[in-house]
């Protein structure tokens, strides 16, 4: 399993369904907080997803995500 | 003035003459102008519903508002995680301080089958007229309907190539 699947599969396992979308990998915190877009809502036009560096699920740290991952 | 002599037995023989794009003054049309280009290597995935941005994207400033802009958008190697997904690619547009609006789907249902064999690549060619002499970006933006789709995985190159085509 390679990395990203091993984030894919621990951010499941801590939010089930979460959406976000990861440019690169995720292997550090600074990747956590600079690489993912998560989505919070949707733009006017009914397509474009409304995104932030900052994570907006409590359920998710980076923290409880390493563990997951290391788990895998 | 270079001789060129052609072999119809043989092919062509002896030295091409050097030619630069400050030779081609009798074209009326058709001249590429610019080119710009950028790539990237990571992965690229996404769990969203709604069209998301990648990293992979350019910027060029036509030099005339007539100037057409040639896009293209190629390689990589699309991929799921947790299931079956049908990922779609799209081409978004800024004009100088604007903000990104959809230019074109580019891939659409890609569909990515759970145990059978489906990687597929991005080929997006389109010809575009910003009207502007304004910086133009171009910028990939993907989302899924299901599961995780990976525009990008496993250390493909997928760029992004933009060339301005003279009216």
């Amino acid at each position: 399993m390679s990395n990203i699947e091993k984030f894919w599969t621990a951010l499941f396992i801590l939010k089930d369904k979460v959406e976000c979308t990861v440019n690169g990998d995720v292997l550090t915190e600074d990747d956590f907080n600079n690489n993912i877009l998560w989505k919070t809502g949707i733009e006017a036009n009914g397509k474009t997803a409304i995104v932030t560096n900052t994570n907006p699920h409590s359920e998710i740290t980076w923290t409880k995500l390493k563990e997951e991952m290391d788990k895998l | 003035m270079a001789l060129v002599k052609l072999n119809c037995t043989r092919g062509m023989t002896g030295n091409l003459p050097a030619l630069n794009g400050s030779a081609l003054t009798n074209l009326s049309a058709g001249k590429v102008l610019q080119v710009q280009s950028g790539y990237l290597h990571s992965d690229q995935s996404t769990s969203a519903t709604s069209d998301t941005a990648t990293s992979l994207e350019d910027q060029i400033t036509p030099s005339a508002t007539s100037s057409k802009i040639l896009v293209m958008v190629d390689g990589g190697r699309g991929s799921y995680g947790g299931g079956t997904c049908e990922g779609v690619i799209k081409i978004y547009r800024k004009i100088g301080s604007g903000s990104y609006s959809e230019l074109r789907v580019a891939h659409n249902d890609s569909v990515q089958e759970a145990g059978g064999y489906g990687k597929p690549t991005i080929a997006f060619t389109m010809l575009d007229s910003p009207n502007t002499t304004d910086a133009v970006d171009y910028k990939v933006y993907i989302k899924t309907n299901a599961n995780t789709f990976y525009f990008n995985s496993s250390g493909a190159q997928v760029s992004i190539v933009l060339m301005e085509i003279g009216a």
